[in-house]
């Protein structure tokens, strides 16, 4: 899942891309309202994480901005300030969620995922294809019962994949929903993934769960 | 006991109305007895003439001739009136009945004209007499060339007309306590009338709550001379709605300030403490974690000078002190940040001028107002520092170029926690209380500082120090910053 944070207080934006990093999300961070919202026009972003006191462009006027334009990312707003009009003023504004001031990285990751889970229209943190069961919150596989080592990215990828079940995603998708900016654009670094997904996720003589569909990309369900 | 302004006003105007009504009063009753008592002489000189005309000479003798049925008072046993005749010599020519054998008294001096005067009459009354002198009737063909002189007197009680004064008195006063009651009534209605508006802002007055601070008072057809109160007192009541709403907007800036660099630290702790870490890692989140916390005791520091600045609970100290070496002991800090910017660097300041102020303050407004000065200039830009002698005083300024602000917004930056951005990068280091704190420290020390910017241009702080702080304590008192945050591993923001 990829993560835009627009946040100009630099320690709070080192540490949340740190953390939502390690979190296994995919991460853009601005330190500023016209920058983040280059970024916004420039990706289909899960989730943008918008601080309201922003330099040039100030968040409340970028998020209408992005509402105008019929950006459909969530938007999980954070600020200090607590009182009521600024709640309401943001969320009338287009937020979906507000988080204030200092605020539990826990709490904010959870929302973060609540938030995901909303997009693809799956409430449950678990998600499960025939066999296959992934825990988005501990942010493990298990098929059989067995659980599957994966490498973040690998992870990345198959939730992206579980959470868009039984649909064709193609290479494009999967490359603005699974990389950030700072990744290397390669042509088969997809494919590669994708390669090494499926060998740590089929077993000999199990349904195979990660198909390709010609000219329309990779889809992840039951063999039928 | 203070009395009321009703009260006042009423006692005022009703002693008033009644002096002014007792006075009218005794006026008219002296017009009236001065009427009657003309009248009563007239009817007194007129009755002597009468008497005059009864007496003829005739062969040098005088004949008086006189019916007492035609006037019966002369006659009376009671409520008489009297008159007497003499000769010019004081012979009696002739008497009244009622007279008896009593004389009527003749006035002193010799009588020219009628000579009236209050007597007591023969049976004890008081009266008035009337002396008169008159030559008596001479129809004879030969009159004598001088005429003899007859002295009339004539007498009568003045009873009727005291006992009419008397009545008048009586009625004159009826009518004015009436006109006295009726008009205080009719004073304590006008006066209270008057008061009205007056009640009806004392009472919106008393009605102000503390928690209702947009209410103002409002008076429907004020009076010219309540207008003025009201206006004012509305005026007032602004200027403490203001000021609620500033302290306000100020608790909820600091607080959001202060939420910021708390925001990180948390942040920061916890996500290094979210799953096990190599050393480096975490030595390097505590020491961003020792960072902010230096920016926000830095922050917590200004707050509290400046609260205390505000309580005057700062004292000053007095000691000469070199303006061009303290200005470049405060500059050496920051000439590598400078140098980094390629910042042209022109100091214009009399190495021997001297004040007599307090070092310690001047050092805090100094390093406020060059730290700034670093901070906001643009790339390959231009500070310069001043110091000069002027009338009165001393005048140093601090300008550097690529200001970001106009002309308008330059006085805000004098304003606590104003930023010209609302991005809270600098969060920490600028925070927005330099610039007020910088000004506090100036007008403690006795002397002045303003602020001038032009958008793209120079942004100058220019600072008036006039005569020096009066003297508290002799020795130098430490200023209550631990001076500006230090990042042991500066970055940029």
């Amino acid at each position: 899942m990829r993560v835009l944070l627009v946040e100009d207080y630099a320690p709070t934006r080192n540490a949340l891309s740190k953390g939502l990093q390690e979190a296994g999300f995919a991460v853009d961070a601005s330190a500023d309202g016209e920058e983040g919202l280059w970024y916004a026009r420039s990706a289909p972003y899960d989730v943008i994480i918008l601080d309201l006191l922003l330099p040039k462009l100030d968040g409340l006027t970028l998020l209408a901005t992005l509402r105008r334009e019929g950006c459909e990312a969530h938007v999980l707003v954070l600020t200090a300030r607590d009182t009521l009009e600024d709640r309401v003023r943001g969320l009338n504004t287009g937020a979906d969620d507000y988080l204030v001031k200092p605020f539990r990285f826990e709490e904010l990751l959870a929302r973060v995922q609540a938030l995901v889970r909303r997009k693809y229209n799956r409430k449950d943190p678990l998600l499960r294809v025939g066999e296959l069961e992934i825990d988005t919150l501990r942010k493990q596989a298990r098929r059989d019962g067995e659980a599957i080592d994966l490498t973040a990215r690998e992870y990345a990828l198959l939730e992206y994949l579980a959470r868009r079940a039984g649909e064709p995603v193609s290479r494009a998708e999967i490359w603005e929903h699974v990389y950030d900016f700072h990744d290397c654009a390669q042509s088969n670094v997809v494919d590669v993934y994708i390669g090494y997904l499926r060998r740590k996720l089929e077993r000999p003589g199990r349904p195979r769960l990660l198909h390709t569909r010609r000219g329309q990309g990779y889809v992840l369900e039951i063999d039928s | 006991m203070t009395l009321s302004l009703r009260a006042r006003l009423l006692v005022g105007a009703v002693a008033g109305t009644t002096t002014v009504l007792l006075a009218a009063g005794a006026l008219l009753y002296w017009q009236i007895r001065a009427g009657l008592r003309q009248e009563f002489d007239r009817a007194l000189t007129a009755r002597a003439s009468v008497l005059a005309s009864l007496v003829e000479q005739e062969d040098g003798r005088l004949e008086f001739d006189f019916d007492e049925r035609v006037i019966p008072e002369f006659a009376r046993a009671e409520g008489a009136e009297y008159f007497q005749i003499r000769r010019r010599d004081g012979q009696v020519v002739a008497r009244s009945r009622s007279l008896g054998t009593a004389d009527l008294e003749l006035p002193g001096g010799d009588v020219a004209g009628p000579a009236l005067r209050d007597v007591r009459l023969p049976d004890g009354r008081a009266g008035r007499s009337v002396t008169i002198l008159a030559s008596p009737r001479n129809e004879s063909p030969n009159p004598p060339a001088e005429p003899s002189q007859i002295v009339i007197s004539h007498a009568r009680s003045t009873a009727d007309v005291e006992a009419a004064l008397r009545r008048v008195c009586w009625v004159m006063g009826c009518i004015g306590a009436v006109a006295v009651l009726l008009s205080s009534l009719l004073l304590t209605m006008i006066v209270g009338a008057g008061l009205r508006p007056l009640g009806e802002l004392a009472r919106q007055l008393a009605g102000l709550r503390p928690d209702e601070p947009s209410a103002r008072v409002r008076l429907d057809r004020s009076p010219p001379e309540l207008t003025p109160v009201v206006d004012q007192t509305n005026s007032l009541l602004q200027r403490v709605e203001a000021a609620l709403e500033r302290e306000k907007a100020f608790s909820a800036d600091v607080a959001h300030e202060l939420r910021t660099p708390l925001a990180g630290l948390r942040s920061t702790a916890e996500v290094s403490l979210s799953r096990p870490r190599d050393a480096q890692s975490y030595r390097d989140d505590l020491l961003q974690c020792l960072t902010i916390t230096a920016q926000m005791q830095h922050m917590v520091g200004n707050l509290l000078c400046l609260a205390r600045l505000e309580a005057k609970q700062v004292p000053c100290s007095r000691e000469p002190v070199c303006l061009d070496s303290l200005l470049r002991e405060c500059w050496e800090p920051l000439e590598t940040a400078a140098r980094e910017k390629s910042v042209e660097v022109i100091w214009q300041s009399a190495p021997a001028g001297e004040i007599i102020s307090d070092r310690d303050k001047l050092r805090q407004v100094f390093t406020n107002l060059l730290e700034n000065a670093v901070s906001y200039v643009d790339e390959g830009g231009r500070l310069t520092v001043t110091a000069e002698a002027v009338h009165g005083g001393t005048e140093v300024a601090i300008a550097n170029s690529g200001s970001r602000l106009s002309l308008e917004d330059a006085p805000r930056t004098l304003d606590r926690l104003w930023r010209g951005d609302n991005g809270r990068q600098h969060t920490g280091t600028h925070c927005g209380l330099g610039l007020p704190l910088a000004r506090k420290l100036t007008e403690l020390l006795g002397g002045r500082l303003t602020v001038e910017s032009e958008l793209g241009g120079v942004f100058s702080v220019t600072l008036r120090l006039g005569p020096p702080a009066a003297v508290t304590n002799a020795a130098a008192i430490a200023i209550c910053l631990d001076g500006p945050a230090r990042d042991p591993h500066p970055k940029a923001f």
